[in-house]
C-alpha cells in the first residue's frame, strides 16, 4: 500500500531532516520526495512524499508529523482512494481533534 | 551594546529561572563570562550527563523548566542520555549548548559535533542559532515549547561567534507559533459522552499517568474519583498523582503492578485513561488488555490517542480542565459491589515479602525508609529491581515526590536528579534509592551535593548484582548469569576475572562516599536498618547508607514479557 503524505512546512534548515527522521526512524522508506517553496509565501514549503507500508503505522506517523512545531498542515492519501476522494481530502488543521 | 550571550541571560531572566546547571568549555566561555555577573545560582556538575539529570530532577520536583548550559562537542554529546530521559517522560528542560564558530561548522573543527542532528530525535524541538538577533525570540519560544502541551526538552545550539555578536533587537516580541496550538478545553460533546459513560458504568476504573502530575491536576483527579467513587490505578510515572493511602487507591498497574490493579483492568467495564499512554509495561499483550471494557482516553497530545490501544471515547484537552468539567458533569454513585471486590483482592494479594527471615531484604529497607521519613520525602530512584520496590513499598501521597526514569529507564539518573530536586527545595528531605550498579554510573556528582550543601540521602540497595538483569536471566535465560554479577565472587568464566582474595564488595561505597566528602554508613543486619536511616536523616549534609541485602530476591508480582495481565505471576511470598 503506497501512502502519499503531503504537508505544508516552514522553509527553514532542519525541518526536512526532522520529518524524514520521524519516518525513517520507524524503518519506513521514502520512495519519492518533492519539496519546494509555495508561490504565495516563500517562507512556507509544500512537501509531497510517497511511503510504502502498513496503514495503521503510517496513520500514526502522520499524527506525529502534525505535532512538529515547523509543520503547518498534513494530509494523508492512500492509493485506495478514488481521484474524487483525493480531490476532496482536506488538510487537517492543527489544534482540533 | 548587548551581545548574543547577554540575550541568552535575558532569556533565562524573562522565564523566571533561578537555578542553572552545567559545565563550561571553550565554546561557552562567553556565556559563562555573563553568568559570572548574573543573578542565577549556578551548580557545576562533574559530568554533563549529571547536569542534564539535575535539570530534569529540578523540573520534575518544582514544575519549572530545568536549565543547563554545556559546551560544544563532547559537552553536548554527554547530555544526550539526559535529554532522551527527559524526552521519554515529558519533562520540561531548556538546554543551551555552545557550538564552534559558524564559519567552522562542518569542517571537523575541534570539539565540533552535529549537536542538532544528534539530538533531533530526542528533543521536543531544537535550534541552531544562525543570527544573534534571533536569540531573544528563540529563548522565549524554547521556554514556551518546553513547558506547554506535552512537555519536553528543547535544545539551543549557539555558535561561539553568535554569542559574541552584537544584537540590535533585544526584545523577543510576541510569540508567533501558528502551527503549535496545544489543546486546552475539551470538546463539550466528547466530555458529556464520557460523563454519561461514567454514570452508566458499574465498574469504572481510572488509569492515571504522569500527565496528571505535569498538568498539576491531582486535586481535580481526586475530586472526580471521590465524587463518582471510581477506583484509581497509576502508572510508574503517575505515582503521587493520587494518594497511595486513599481507600480508592489500587497502586501501580502493569508488568510489576499489584494484583488488584491488574485484575481491576481485566474486570472493569469502563477504563478511563488520563495523562497516560498505554505503554507496553502497562498493557502486557495488547490484544488481551481490558477486553471487556469501554475505553476512554483523556490526553493533551492527540497523537497519543489510539497509538497502542484503540479507544471508544477520546477527549483531547488539558487534564486540569477536563477533570474539573468532568467532576461537575458526573453524578455520585454507589459502587460498593465493585469496590468490595477490589478490596478483597487487595487484602488477599498485597505487595509482600518474607518478613520472617533474618536476612536483610530490599523490600524491608524501603519499608523502613517509608516509616522513618513519615512518607514525606521526595524520592528519586535509579533503575532496576530497587525502582520497582520503591514503587511498591513507599506510599506516595503528593505529586512531584517520586522522580524516576520510566520511559527510557536510565541507570545513573537517581543521584543527580535528587541533587536537582534538592536545589529546588532546600528544606525538604530528598532521598535516593539506588542499586549498586546504578549508583556507580554518576557517583561523581556526590561532590556537588557536598559543596552546595544539598543534603541528599543516598540509600544503596547492594545485592552485588545488576538485579533486574539477574532476575530475567534466572526466569528466562536458563539461569546463565552473563555479566550481571558485581564486585564479589561468583562471576562466570566469560568475563575472565581471577577471583580476588578479598571477600568484600567492590567498590567500597563507604570509603567512596567519604572520599567525596559525604558520610557513609554500612548496614549488614536487619536491626541496623532503621537506626542507620534515622541517623542519616539527623546528620547534616549528604549521607550514603549502603545496605547489604539478600543477593537474589525477585520482584513480584510479574507479568512475563508478551503475556496478558491476567497471567501475572504472584511469586512465592510469605506475609
Amino acid at each position: 500500500m503506497i501512502h502519499i503524505i503531503t504537508a505544508l512546512v516552514n522553509n527553514k534548515p532542519g525541518v526536512l531532516a526532522r520529518i524524514i527522521g520521524l519516518i525513517s526512524g520507524r524503518g519506513y522508506n521514502i520512495e519519492s520526495l518533492d519539496v519546494a517553496p509555495t508561490p504565495q509565501d516563500h517562507g512556507v514549503s509544500r512537501l509531497i512524499m510517497s511511503v510504502p507500508g502498513d496503514d495503521r503505522i503510517l496513520d500514526q506517523v502522520t499524527k506525529h508529523l502534525e505535532k512538529l512545531v515547523d509543520v503547518l498542515e498534513v494530509t494523508h492519501i492512500t492509493d485506495k482512494m478514488t481521484e474524487q476522494d483525493k480531490a476532496a481530502a482536506k488538510p487537517e488543521k492543527k489544534g482540533r481533534t | 551594546m548587548k551581545t548574543g550571550a547577554d540575550c541568552v541571560m535575558d532569556g533565562f531572566k524573562r522565564a523566571g529561572v533561578k537555578t542553572i546547571f552545567g559545565l563550561p568549555g571553550g565554546a561557552v566561555l562567553d556565556l559563562f563570562s555573563k553568568l559570572y555577573h548574573a543573578p542565577f545560582e549556578f551548580i557545576l556538575a562533574r559530568h554533563e550527563q549529571g547536569a542534564a539529570h539535575m535539570a530534569d530532577g529540578y523540573a520534575r520536583a518544582t514544575g519549572q523548566p530545568g536549565c543547563c548550559i554545556v559546551t560544544s562537542g563532547p559537552g553536548a554529546t554527554n547530555t544526550v542520555t539526559g535529554l532522551a530521559t527527559a524526552f521519554a517522560d515529558g519533562v520540561p528542560m531548556v538546554c543551551v549548548s555552545g557550538q564552534v564558530p559558524s564559519s567552522m561548522i562542518g569542517n571537523d573543527a575541534f570539539q565540533e559535533a552535529d549537536t542538532t542532528g544528534i539530538t533531533r530525535g530526542i528533543t521536543k524541538h531544537n535550534y541552531l542559532v544562525a543570527r544573534a538577533n534571533d536569540i531573544p525570540r528563540i529563548m522565549a519560544e524554547a521556554f514556551h515549547l518546553a513547558a506547554t502541551g506535552r512537555q519536553g526538552p528543547v535544545l539551543i545550539d549557539i555558535p561561539k561567534d553568535i554569542q559574541q555578536a552584537p544584537v540590535t533587537a533585544t526584545e523577543p516580541g510576541p510569540l508567533h507559533l501558528p502551527s503549535y496550538q496545544p489543546a486546552d478545553d475539551p470538546d463539550p460533546a466528547r466530555l458529556q459522552e464520557l460523563a454519561d459513560a461514567i454514570d452508566r458504568s458499574r465498574k469504572p476504573l481510572l488509569y492515571v499517568g504522569g500527565g496528571v502530575i505535569t498538568g498539576n491536576a491531582s486535586d481535580e483527579l481526586t475530586a472526580l474519583a471521590h465524587k463518582a467513587r471510581i477506583p484509581v490505578t497509576t502508572t510508574l510515572m503517575g505515582l503521587g498523582a493520587f494518594p497511595d493511602t486513599d481507600p480508592l487507591a489500587l497502586r501501580m498497574l502493569g508488568m510489576h503492578g499489584s494484583v488488584a490493579a491488574n485484575r481491576a483492568v481485566d474486570h472493569c467495564d469502563l477504563l478511563i485513561s488520563v495523562g497516560a499512554r498505554f505503554d507496553d509495561r502497562v498493557t502486557g499483550k495488547v490484544s488481551a488488555f481490558a477486553v471487556h471494557a469501554k475505553k476512554a482516553h483523556i490526553d493533551i497530545d492527540p497523537s497519543s490517542i489510539n497509538k497502542n490501544v484503540v479507544v471508544d471515547i477520546a477527549v483531547v484537552g488539558h487534564a486540569r480542565n477536563v477533570l474539573r468539567k468532568l467532576s461537575r458533569a458526573v453524578k455520585t454513585a454507589d459502587r460498593s459491589e465493585w469496590l468490595g471486590q477490589l478490596k478483597q483482592w487487595q487484602e488477599k494479594h498485597p505487595f509482600a515479602y518474607d518478613r520472617r527471615t533474618a536476612q536483610v531484604l530490599p523490600q524491608y529497607v524501603i519499608e523502613q525508609l517509608y516509616t522513618v521519613t513519615g512518607g514525606e520525602a521526595i524520592v528519586a530512584t535509579d533503575v532496576g529491581q530497587h525502582q520497582m520496590w520503591a514503587a511498591h513499598f513507599y506510599r506516595y501521597t503528593k505529586p512531584r515526590t517520586f522522580l524516576s526514569s520510566g520511559g527510557l529507564g536510565t541507570m545513573g539518573y537517581g543521584l543527580p536528579a535528587a541533587i536537582g530536586a534538592q536545589a529546588g527545595f532546600r528544606d525538604k528531605v530528598v532521598v535516593v534509592i539506588a542499586g549498586d550498579g546504578s549508583i556507580q554510573m554518576n557517583f561523581q556528582e556526590l561532590v556537588v551535593a557536598v559543596e552546595h550543601e544539598l543534603p541528599v540521602k543516598v540509600v544503596i540497595i547492594n545485592n552485588g548484582h545488576l538485579g533486574m538483569v539477574r532476575q530475567w536471566q534466572e526466569l528466562f535465560y536458563k539461569k546463565e548469569y552473563s555479566a550481571s554479577v558485581l564486585g564479589r565472587r561468583g562471576r562466570t568464566g566469560m568475563e575472565r576475572i581471577r577471583e580476588p582474595d578479598r571477600n568484600g564488595y567492590l567498590p567500597d561505597f563507604i570509603r567512596l562516599a567519604e572520599a567525596h566528602g559525604a558520610v557513609g554508613i554500612r548496614v549488614k543486619s536487619k536491626d541496623e536498618v532503621a537506626p542507620a536511616l534515622r541517623l542519616a536523616l539527623e546528620t547534616a549534609g549528604p549521607v550514603v547508607v549502603e545496605c547489604i541485602v539478600k543477593p537474589d530476591e525477585n520482584v513480584y508480582p510479574m507479568v512475563p514479557p508478551g503475556a496478558a495481565l491476567a497471567d501475572q505471576a504472584h511469586g512465592v511470598t510469605l506475609v
